[in-house]
């Protein structure tokens, strides 16, 4: 099973920063970070944290994609979100794979990671932050915002990743990290294509029913009319 | 045997209310306590105070109704058992008394924990502060002594020693020296987050006392004393509550507190010398797996995560413990009485430089010292200050008594 949520008793480790002060056990150092895919000729500590980042906002993805289809009200929308969870969790575990092939370790948490995961734990908190204040639509337009938002990211770091494979001398290393892309490549393809034509048809079907916010409409009928949707 | 709070289902919150005849429980005698039982309703006071108030301002951060009422049951079922551990302190009492009481907690919680911290940096910060809170108990001891000739080893029991230790006029300081480097939240050891949270608890419930019942004295010295103390009760809360990762979310946040009472009611349940008391930690330790559950239920639901990826798979396995810790005390007295903290760390004092900040903030707020004053009108008033030292003189030899010198 992939780990979702790096803890000491998972053996994670990260790098102190100023205000970062790890038990010593647990932290590691810039040099030891310098010395990550070192003969590839790009800067080992930089791969090391983007990767460390791009697995974290996987996880985070997942995390985000269980909680969506716990609370959408749309069973259209909740078999997709438990879907691409399904297969977020998937890709962590190729990452994991990988990173762990290429002789680093999928449980450092890196500056960056801590960073991203900072800003995925906002995007999921607005999620339902204000839940009292908008109505049962806009909750699900405000849960497919941040869905859209964690999978252009998610894309972002693939395709990022796949210019670091063009860039690695041909070799193990080179043909790990390519194999791990391209087996999730299509996969976030789909997953952004999905999350933006559903953002559109969304839209389209609040634009188009009456009094989708208005004071004093029973929830039980917002909450129906969710249902409905895209069916 | 291992215990792992998310295997219990505990008391649902819905059952927790009790009635107001409940919590107005029996309150001990306070000449014939246990000291550790009085030291034990002092911590979990204040554990539950904090519980109260991290509910609160989760809820000031929160605007969605199912949040707001979760938060507001298991904030009620706290308040309920805040209020029944806070009534066990008898009405005769004095603040002056309870004060002792807190600063005995203070010696030897922040000692068990030192003790017992796995983490070197976090285990100093707690020595650091340790030496402050013993050189407290030794203060106020002696304020007792000179107001009412109260002798504070009726209290503590012989159990703590009443001894200088850092010097009170020297913990004041500049408030940017007050700030530590924090752990890292998916690297720290389960039992360094729940020492921390402990700590800072505790400590707040001391700010919070002291910041309350400063008023309370007519005499300028004892008002003097308090606001000196007190000032010095919030640096420490701002040291510990440095040491936290603020990387957790609010959710995360509240199913640590939830899983750091359920640590500490199992604890306070296994060490328990009164068994009317050892009762009231057993219900709560069964509220706690109740509210434990509702917060793991949360998680799921609104973070798509398990309470499991988050928690250790059982708790802490030695119990806090309140026990002697007087040769550890006296280890870091004599090894660490000179520290100073210099920004984010710690420095010896001849080492700083004669101009440092927080020397300037010393001789501004220092005029005068009330922790100096209560010793020297305590000597002028019964030809000698108080002292407990039941395992010889002060390990330094600066801060040991005249007739030592």
């Amino acid at each position: 099973m992939p780990t979702l949520s790096p803890t000491a008793t998972d053996g994670a480790t990260t790098l102190p920063m100023e205000m970062t002060s790890p038990d010593p056990v647990r932290a590691v150092t810039e040099e030891q970070q310098d010395a990550f895919l070192a003969d590839s000729g790009m800067n080992g500590s930089f791969l090391a944290g983007f990767l460390s980042m791009t697995l974290t906002h996987e996880r985070c993805g997942v995390h985000l994609a269980r909680s969506l289809a716990e609370r959408t009200k749309n069973p259209i929308l909740k078999a997709r979100y438990t879907a691409f969870g399904e297969k977020g969790l998937k890709h962590v575990e190729v990452l994991e794979r990988a990173v762990t092939d290429l002789g680093g370790d999928p449980n450092y948490v890196a500056p960056i990671a801590r960073a991203v995961e900072g800003s995925d734990d906002l995007m999921l908190l607005s999620t339902f932050k204000l839940n009292g204040s908008i109505d049962v639509m806009t909750q699900e337009a405000v849960m497919l915002d941040a869905f859209l938002l964690a999978s252009t990211r998610s894309h972002e770091n693939w395709s990022t990743l796949q210019d670091i494979v063009d860039k690695l001398p041909g070799g193990a290393n080179h043909d790990t990290l390519g194999r791990a892309v391209s087996s999730c490549e299509d996969d976030k393809d789909e997953q952004l294509a999905w999350a933006k034509d559903m953002r559109k048809k969304m839209i389209e079907a609040q634009s188009s029913s009456k009094s989708t916010a208005a004071v004093g409409s029973k929830v039980e009928e917002a909450v129906a009319k969710v249902k409905n949707w895209f069916s | 045997m291992a215990f792992n709070p998310l295997d219990h289902e505990g008391i649902p919150v819905a059952d927790q209310f009790r009635s107001w005849s409940e919590q107005n429980i029996e309150p001990y005698d306070k000449r014939a306590v246990d000291p550790w039982t009085r030291c034990r309703v002092i911590l979990m006071n204040g554990i539950e105070v904090e519980s109260i108030i991290f509910s609160h301002q989760f809820h000031r951060h929160i605007d969605n109704p199912e949040l707001a009422e979760a938060l507001a049951m298991g904030r009620r079922a706290d308040k309920q058992q805040q209020t029944t551990i806070n009534l066990l302190n008898p009405g005769e009492q004095s603040p002056l008394e309870t004060t002792i009481g807190y600063e005995q907690v203070a010696v030897d919680l922040t000692a068990w924990l030192a003790r017992n911290e796995p983490d070197p940096n976090l285990k100093q910060a707690l020595d650091f502060a340790l030496l402050e809170d013993f050189d407290h108990l030794y203060r106020y001891s002696n304020l007792y002594d000179l107001l009412y000739g109260g002798h504070a080893d009726e209290l503590t029991k012989h159990l703590t020693e009443i001894t200088p230790g850092r010097p009170t006029f020297l913990h004041h300081r500049d408030p940017r020296d007050t700030i530590r480097r924090h752990y890292e939240t998916h690297t720290v050891d389960p039992l360094s987050r729940c020492n921390v949270m402990t700590i800072t608890s505790a400590e707040q419930q001391t700010m919070n006392y002291y910041m309350n019942h400063q008023p309370d004295f007519v005499e300028p010295i004892a008002r003097g004393l308090y606001a000196e103390i007190s000032e010095v009760e919030q640096e420490h809360v701002t040291h510990y509550e440095s040491l936290l990762d603020p990387l957790d979310s609010w959710i995360a946040m509240w199913l640590f507190h939830k899983y750091n009472e359920c640590w500490l009611y199992w604890s306070m349940f296994q060490q328990e010398s009164d068994n009317r008391i050892k009762s009231l930690w057993e219900l709560h330790l069964n509220q706690e797996l109740g509210q434990l559950n509702v917060v793991a239920d949360v998680m799921r639901r609104y973070e798509g995560r398990e309470a499991a990826e988050l928690l250790p798979p059982s708790l802490p396995e030695k119990p806090l413990t309140f026990e002697d810790n007087k040769a550890y005390v006296r280890q870091v007295l004599e090894a660490t009485v000179e520290l100073r903290p210099d920004g984010r760390g710690y420095t010896f004092a001849d080492e700083l430089p004669d101009d440092h900040r927080s020397t300037r903030y010393q001789e501004l707020v220092n005029r005068p010292s009330y922790g100096e004053e209560i010793i020297e009108e305590n000597r002028e008033k019964n030809g000698t200050e108080y002292r407990d030292e039941t395992e010889g003189p002060n390990p330094v030899e600066s801060l040991r008594a005249p007739a030592h010198s």
